[in-house]
This record gives C-alpha cells, structure tokens and sequence, in this order.
C-alpha cells in the first residue's frame, strides 16, 4: 500500500460525515487558560495555600504600596503571581518560591515572635530589606562559585537560580504594572494612541506609557 | 477516485494559488482581477479580518499570564521559543505548534511558521525595502551561485506598485543603497533618535540612518480605504492582528481586492500534498489536496498554478511532487531544489545610554524604528568578506522594567518607576547570508507528519562569510553609537542562534538563467513546467540584506501579469 492509498483508507475510515475535533488551538487555549479561569471561578488560590496566598499579597504590598495611588494589595498582585507561577514556572522554582515564604514566616517568628502578616510596617520593611540582602548574598556566592572560587559550596543545578526576593519582586513589578490599577493609576495607559508625536515636552507630574 | 464530468468541472479553476500569505494573496489578488477564476487553498484554518483577530483589543491585564509564556506552551513551541518572542501569550495562536507540525534538525533550523489563512502576513515585521541595482548583480560580480535572471530595471515599475498598494510609508533619501519608492509619508523620529542621526552621519559621511520604511498606512488613499483600511492608530500591537486593517495583510488588503472581483475561492484547511503533472503533455493539471482536518483527499484542476507556500512549504511541495519525469522532485533537474538556503542573520548589534533629553518624551506606539542601510563593501569600502549588512534600531525611555535592575522596593521606589526612565538607544544588524548549496532541505524517506506527507531534513548553517561579517556588526554598533556620544555601550554577538531566526527564509527554488543550475525562470516559472510558478521566498537568487517580503510582493505581481498574457497568447 503506498502513501497515497493508505490516506485514502484513513480518509474512507473517518468518513466524509464525522469530522476530526478541531486541531490545536481552540483545545489547547482551554488548557492554557484553565488556571486564571479556575482562580476567578473559585476564588481560590491554583498553587498556594490560603496562608501563602494572604502573605504573598502582604509581601508584595511591601514593594508596591499604597501611595497616592493604590498599592499592589488592591491590585490583587497575590492573584496574578499565584497563576503565572503555576503556570510559565517549572517545579524547581515553584518550590524555591514555596521555600521563600516559609523562610520569611521563619524570619519573621525568630525576629519578632510574629507571622509576617502580624508585623507593623517599619518590622514588614525590615524582613524585606533581610530578603533583599540574603538575595544579593546569593547572586555573589553563585557568580564566585562559577567563576570557581574554591571557598563556595553550591552544587552545579543551583548556581543559575534566581532568589526568591528576586523572584517576588520580578513578579510583583509585572503584576502590578500590568494590572487595571497599575497601568492606568500609576501609569498613564493609552489603549489607542491615534498618532505618534516623536519629541513632545515632558510636562510637569507627567506618568511614564503603561505600554 | 471515480470523478464524474461534473465534478471534475467543478474542481476546476483557471489558477490555483497554494498559500495565502504575504505572496499568495498577492497572486489571488492579480490573477482574478485580471479576469481569472482562482482557487486560493491554505493549508492551516480560517482567521477572519478583524472578528478572527481574538486579542487585538486585550488590555494588559486581559491576558491570563499577562503575556507570558506558559511552561507547556513552552514545550510545544520548542522553535518558537528560540526566538524569544514568538510564543507570547500574546499573539502564539498566530505561530504554529511546533509539535504537532515536527521537522527533523540533522543541523539546527529555526523554522517559524504561520498556518492560517494570511499566513505570515498577520505577524510579519512590515519593514519593506527594495532590493538595489547592485543586489541583483551581487553573485555575478563575486562569481558565487547563479546569476539573477532579471535586474533591478525589471522589477522597478513593479515595486512601485506593489508599493502604491500595499501602502508602504518611508522617507526618500536618495540613496543608491537603498532605492526610493512610492511611498506615504514617513513616521517621526524621536528627539533622541534625531540627534543620534545627525552626530553619527557627521560622523561618518557614508553612513545614513533614516525612518524605518514599513507598510504602515500613514495617510491611506481612496486605493486603501475602499478596502475598509484606516490609517495606523500606533498601538504597537501588530501581531494580534490590526483591527484597522492599518498595516499589509493578506486580510486587511489582498484578500479583500480579490473577493471584490468574485472570482475568487478561498479554501482553508487544504494541504497541498502534491502537484499533479501530466506526462505525456508535459504540463502540471492540479494539485492533491489533504483535507487538515478530515484526511480527505481530492484533486483540483488549473491551467496555472501559483505555489506560495512560503520557501519551505513550497519546495517541500515540489519535491514530494514525483512522476515518471521528474523522480526527484518537480522541476528539479538541475538538483538544486532545496539547495541554497539563506536568511538574514541578526542577533549581533550594541546598545546604550543616552544622557540628556530628560525633558523629552514621545506619545503613541510606533511600530517602526529607524533603519541604517548597508555601508559595508559599498561605494568604495572593502572588507574580508562578501556582501554587507544594515541595522534596524530605535530610541525610547525606559519604563517600569527597570525596577528590576536596580535595588530597592517601597513607596519611593515605587514612585520613581512610574516616571519615565532614562532614554537608551540600541541598533541589531541584518545581514546578507551567502548561497551555499550544502544549506539544503530534503525530505525525510521514513518519518511522515500527522497527514501522512514527509516531514522535512534541515541540514544548513552560517558560513564563514557570516560569521566573518557579525564582527563588523557588532564593532560598528558600539563604534557608532559611542560616536554619538552614547554611555555604557555594550555590543552584542549572540551566536546561538541558527538559520531561519530571521524569519526570512529563501533560496530554495531560485531563480536563473540556465535550466542546468536553477529551477525557476525570469518569470518564476519552473524551467521545465512552464505553467507552475513560485513567487514566495523559494524564488531568491541572493538574499541581499534588506527584509525580502515587498521583493516577494513584486516578483510576484510580475511573474503573474506574465502569466496571464502568456495564458492569451495560448503559451501556457
């Protein structure tokens, strides 16, 4: 039986009267949407617990607060990161993230004998700035133990991770500036632009394009 | 198959067009509005003008992962993925699965494809550039490949109407290097980008940078708005599909030309799987069709066939296209079919800072940037390789993603990120890829694609001559910019990557004089089968080094206004 043959007996087989489901896209959008859609119908959090739920939205609350305009709280950043990291992360970096907020559970316990969510603003800021020190910590040891100073132990599959202080604010950033509040409170959003002027002023309070 | 008469008659057109894409919708368009009945077939499904265009008004926060990449799509669209952008949330349903349409690496191919009807059309770059006198005379003079069958002068008349229809916007520079054409006007440079113009042209005297020329409608005609197009609106969102039918499209401008004519059949989900050829006449009768979805196959019948299947998809076509006369594929004698691939490389290039201007900003998106044309092996110069490069670039203020550059988070920090940032400036080269007949594709003779048809062998990689010009590129992108006064340049040579990640793959059914080293004529028809034309990407002799598509528009519009008064005078 040659190629042509055998097409026509698959051909004769389906029949001209049961079409194949629908190829790729509209399928395969489903699957690729499903958590954001699963988050906005339950109201429930697809990767984390409930409590790493409220402490991401407190942590990320840290980086991108309330100012004269609303903070990433109200911009329901926890919601975004929740689904991105479910989502476009591989389970290494699901659970480096996992490790960070028990880690800051931990640091916040050990330094005040409180949950972060406990904590008032000046000891949420401090946590912070622990986090931002341990990251950058973790990016010298990582660059000297690839460049082969002797003196730094870190196996070879975690020498090119990013910390999870670099993580939660990379995720925050986008998801705050990319959210409704963001891109149009903070930032200046112009869905349809209408022309392009190349040199125009900057007058004065003017916000940077959301896009 | 038992067809009764009838039905024969019904499958048969004047002309069959394979491929809707940027030169598909080309021949659809002048093949029926010069009086013929077309069938134009497309292989992958229907995507409507505007209502098909499923994200175009998204607002950022619409998409689920804002735009991201998710880990599955990631592993379904491995090519995609090589380019960095190509995959995003964004625009991905416009990009193919690379898994369910595999192809076989024996060396690596960056293949990024678009099966629906408008094909590429919808998510090309839309910089067009007219090949120059020099480029249709390159291989002649270096005395590499086949010589071009035509030259500049032929092709002229129909750059320029292409142009005038297409709407292309561009300034006019009058640079032999780069040949003006029939343009709308020009979009804007931005404060910094004019600044850098003038220090680097002081600078050097023979290096230029003007206005990205793009097929954009910057002031549309009545030839643009009959169609229902409207003049570029600057969202900067392009590969979602423009709404306004504001940038060239198969859609937004060729479909709807042909349509007007009603002698157009537009069939979606058709794969061509062959070209039928008569053997005792010596001419092709059809093409075999297998239907996407159903696996049905059927017949139709033309006097002329167009292939625009893109260079790849149209070679495979050919070559899978076996007969008693040709064994080795339609057309192909001189052995050359699948041969020569080329692409432009890119990926090498600098950026850096712009100090000043800080009271400076711009409104609107431009889907442009600004352009350098080639200056290497050019009005004198001469460097240790063949051929040269350009570079396309732009000037912007930084915005929010900068944050993760720098240390800090809380409410200063946070009040500084929604002020426009520091101005920076970066340029990345295209450049010219030699015709080597070793870059060849052939067709695998066991592994076959879901269809049943071969799956493709990619066996093809940047030659010296490239890599000998990337240095150049990159030393003259920081050159340059720190010639204008720049801060902080840091160049770039990214030699990851492989053939096809420009996008602009070409060269596999090229065009010549003699039947003996090539498979088309001056007219794109196949040497030895006078009424199968190729006019996509598969036509090119050379690849010169500016973007090819308005060359695939005007080679086409040619070769198919030479079909039809052949077809008058009964020669095909």
């Amino acid at each position: 039986m040659n190629r042509r043959d055998a097409l026509m007996r698959v051909a004769t087989l389906v029949g001209a009267t049961v079409a194949l489901p629908a190829l790729g896209h509209s399928a395969m959008a489903d699957t690729l949407e499903a958590s954001a859609a699963q988050r906005v119908a339950t109201g429930k959090p697809v990767l984390f617990t409930a409590d790493q739920d409220a402490l991401v939205a407190d942590l990320a609350d840290v980086i991108i607060p309330t100012t004269n305009t609303p903070g990433a709280k109200a911009a329901k950043v926890n919601e975004i990161i929740d689904v991105v990291l479910k989502d476009c992360y591989k389970k290494a970096d699901q659970q480096r993230f996992i490790d960070g907020l028990t880690q800051t559970q931990k640091m916040s316990q050990d330094a005040y004998g409180k949950t972060f969510s406990q904590l008032d603003g000046a000891q949420r800021t401090d946590i912070m700035k622990k986090l931002e020190a341990d990251a950058k910590q973790q990016k010298a040891d990582m660059a000297r133990a690839v460049a082969g100073q002797q003196d730094v132990q870190i196996p070879a599959e975690k020498r090119n991770v990013t910390p999870f202080f670099s993580m939660l604010k990379d995720l925050t950033l986008m998801g705050y500036f990319t959210s409704e509040i963001g891109a149009t409170q903070a930032l200046e959003y112009v869905a349809i632009p209408g022309r392009y002027d190349g040199c125009v002023p900057l007058k004065p309070g003017q916000k940077a394009w959301a896009i | 198959m038992n067809l009764n008469i009838d039905a024969q008659k019904d499958m048969t057109y004047d002309a069959i067009v394979v491929g809707s894409g940027i030169s598909g919708g080309w021949a659809a368009k002048e093949l029926t509005q010069k009086g013929l009945k077309v069938l134009m077939l497309e292989r992958g499904r229907d995507i409507k003008h505007v209502e098909g265009y499923t994200t175009a008004t998204n607002n950022p926060w619409e998409f689920p992962h804002r735009g991201r990449v998710t880990t599955q799509a990631a592993e379904e669209y491995w090519a995609n993925m090589r380019t960095g952008y190509t995959a995003n949330e964004e625009w991905r349903h416009h990009f193919e699965n690379d898994s369910l349409n595999p192809y076989i690496e024996k060396r690596p191919m960056d293949w990024i494809r678009g099966y629906h009807v408008g094909g590429r059309s919808l998510m090309w770059g839309r910089q067009s550039y007219r090949h120059n006198e020099e480029d249709f005379m390159a291989n002649l003079k270096d005395g590499i490949a086949v010589d071009w069958p035509i030259r500049y002068q032929d092709l002229a008349p129909w750059y320029t109407y292409v142009e005038g229809f297409a709407g292309i916007s561009g300034s006019k520079d009058g640079l032999s290097v780069l040949p003006d054409g029939n343009y709308l006007p020009p979009m804007q440079m931005n404060c910094v980008e004019k600044e850098v113009k003038a220090r680097v042209e002081k600078a050097f005297g023979k290096r230029h940078i003007t206005m990205g020329r793009t097929a954009h409608l910057t002031d549309p005609k009545a030839i643009h708005t009959e169609l229902g197009r409207a003049a570029c609106q600057f969202r900067n969102q392009c590969m979602r599909g423009c709404p306004f039918g504001a940038y060239f499209s198969t859609q937004s401008a060729t479909l709807p030309a042909a349509v007007a004519t009603g002698r157009l059949t537009l069939r979606p989900d058709s794969i061509v799987a062959e070209v039928l050829y008569d053997d005792k006449k010596g001419v092709a009768t059809g093409v075999r069709v297998i239907d996407q979805n159903t696996l049905q196959t059927r017949d139709y019948f033309a006097k002329i066939i167009f292939l625009n299947a893109s260079a790849f998809g149209s070679t495979s076509i050919l070559m899978n296209s076996k007969s008693s006369r040709f064994p080795n594929g339609m057309g192909n004698d001189s052995d050359q079919l699948g041969r020569n691939i080329m692409d432009h490389h890119l990926a090498v290039g600098a950026s850096g800072d712009f100090e000043g201007m800080e009271d400076q900003y711009y409104y609107g998106r431009r889907a442009n940037g600004v352009y350098i044309p080639r200056y290497r092996n050019w009005d004198g110069d001469k460097r240790d390789y063949l051929r040269g490069f350009g570079y396309q670039g732009g000037a912007s203020r930084s915005g929010w993603n900068r944050g993760n550059g720098v240390e800090g988070f809380g409410a200063d920090f946070k009040e500084s990120l929604t002020k426009p940032g520091p101005w920076s400036m970066g340029i990345g080269g295209f450049g010219e890829v030699l015709p080597n007949p070793d870059n060849r594709m052939t067709l695998s003779p066991d592994k076959k694609d879901k269809w049943g048809l071969p799956q493709i062998i990619f066996d093809a990689a940047y030659g010296e001559n490239e890599k000998k010009m990337r240095k150049d590129m990159m030393n003259d992108a920081v050159e340059m910019l720190e010639a204008a006064g720049l801060k902080n340049v840091k160049g770039y040579n990214d030699e990851s990557k492989h053939l096809g990640i420009g996008i602009h793959e070409m060269g596999t059914a090229r065009m010549g004089r003699d039947p003996k080293t090539s498979v088309l004529n001056k007219w794109n028809q196949i040497h030895a089968v006078k009424n199968v034309f190729v006019t996509d990407g598969a036509a090119m002799t050379s690849a010169s080094c500016v973007n090819p598509s308005l060359t695939y528009m005007a080679l086409t519009a040619r070769a198919a206004d030479f079909a039809v008064k052949a077809m008058k005078r009964k020669e095909i």
